[in-house]
């Protein structure tokens, strides 16, 4: 059963259904919140709410294609939301730019990064990402980690094509510069 | 991992290669299963964030601890207040409208409740408040939904059928649709049961509540009861210790704090 089939299931009151688009989109949706926040508690909670709502609000749903991009828009809306509220608790600077395990610098032991655990190399990766601006960063989350083609990022993240493309090559600029100094 | 590192500074696709692996590291504390069974949880309507993250997260759980502590020294010295309020109030009431709220009950856990919100900022509290000078306060998930401009207290009575006397009172007090979970005395001999409970205040003024009690995972019930504020409505039934442990309720809006 193709997505669309799915999503009309769901909308039709299938659980089963909406089940597996849960299956196809819960690590996404996790991952991203993770990119985003760098918090898993926080990611945790982002991912139940998002299919929570996206659970609720299906019967809205006209075009069951553009699942994907409506899911996304509902999780990329919950974590603005979220970290506005941090944010305001003054907790995001303190909290949000820590990741769980610990900040990751370049190479604290002087090992070449290819050298270093897949998660201490993703560790880095994650501090760069959260450094960067908010779109560039969720860009960059949407097509190299989610595999999401420019234009369909574009349209969640609400910018032009032409707009995404230029963020991306920046991203990779940015990362590349970052990058060298762990190498 | 394994990306071949040379050169890397001339190519797009070893950076894309860095990111995705980066990508495939992420995963939840416990399990993508453990995760994926929350979500059905979340979507079946069982608020279980906050209580089942509070064993494994002990980051969160001690943050919240610390605020928590700190927002009982209020509620400590509101309960007290209130609970002497309560017990006096409640020797006058045992003839007539045995449990039902008093205007200076409302008063003060309305003041009450005012002072523990202003504490938790932008968060979402709920207390429980005993009149045995028990409290309890909690704080809902992160991205909890509720009305925050309806807040609602409910009056359980605890009783034993078995042990004739007066039922234990507790007064929850929540925005409507934020579910505060608690843990009970239900007897002397110490027994407790464990209680989500989650009023909502409908746009016709009328009190639904969402209640689920259960005793050490061996039994549970659960009910979804309307509730007045002039006499108690039946909520659950429970077995507990070889007696039967009933709760009822009555519930009442507070104005918007």
């Amino acid at each position: 059963m193709d997505e669309s089939a799915l999503v009309r299931a769901s909308q039709a009151g299938d659980k089963a259904a909406f089940g597996r688009l849960i299956d196809g989109y819960y690590k996404s949706i996790y991952r991203l919140a993770y990119s985003h926040t760098g918090r898993g508690e926080e990611a945790d909670d982002v991912c139940q709410e998002t299919f929570f709502r996206a659970f609720s609000n299906i019967g809205k749903l006209r075009d069951g294609g553009s699942f994907r991009r409506w899911l996304f828009v509902i999780a990329l809306n919950l974590l603005r939301k979220r970290i506005r509220q941090l944010k305001r608790h003054k907790q995001m600077v303190a909290e949000i730019s820590g990741c769980e395990g610990g900040k990751a610098t370049a190479d604290e032991s002087g090992r070449p990064f290819q050298r270093l655990s897949g998660k201490e190399r993703a560790a880095i990766v994650h501090q760069q990402l959260r450094e960067m601006p908010e779109q560039m960063r969720l860009l960059t989350i949407l097509i190299l980690m989610e595999g999401l083609k420019q234009k369909e990022a574009a349209a969640i993240v609400n910018c032009s094509e032409a707009t995404a493309s230029r963020q991306l090559e920046m991203a990779r600029n940015l990362l590349r510069i970052r990058l060298q100094k762990c190498i | 991992m394994g990306c071949d590192m040379s050169g890397y500074d001339k190519k797009d696709d070893v950076i894309d290669v860095i990111v995705k692996d980066a990508s495939e590291e992420i995963e939840p504390v416990d399990s993508w299963q453990a995760l994926r069974v929350r979500i059905d949880q979340r979507i079946a309507g069982r608020d279980v964030s906050f209580a089942v993250r509070q064993g494994r997260e002990s980051a969160i759980f001690w943050r919240r601890t610390a605020l928590a502590m700190a927002a009982c020294f209020v509620v400590a010295a509101a309960a007290l207040v209130y609970t002497i309020g309560f017990v006096q109030g409640g020797r006058e009431a045992t003839v007539r409208n045995e449990g039902l709220f008093s205007d200076a009950q409302l008063g003060r856990l309305q003041e009450t409740f005012s002072n523990v919100r202003e504490l938790f900022g932008q968060q979402l509290p709920w207390i429980v408040v005993g009149a045995g000078a028990e409290a309890e306060i909690g704080i809902a998930p992160a991205i909890a939904t509720a009305d925050r401009g309806k807040v609602i207290i409910v009056r359980l009575a605890v009783s034993s059928e078995k042990v004739q006397g007066r039922p234990r009172y507790f007064d929850v007090v929540t925005f409507s649709d934020l579910a505060a979970t608690c843990r009970l005395p239900v007897a002397e001999d110490g027994s407790a049961v464990n209680v989500f409970l989650k009023p909502i205040l409908g746009n016709d003024g009328t009190i639904t509540v969402e209640t689920k009690v259960a005793v050490n995972g061996s039994s549970e019930a659960r009910s979804t009861t309307t509730v007045v504020d002039d006499a108690f409505t039946s909520l659950v039934r429970l077995p507990v210790n070889g007696d039967w442990i009933k709760i009822e309720g009555i519930g009442q809006s507070l104005a918007s704090i």
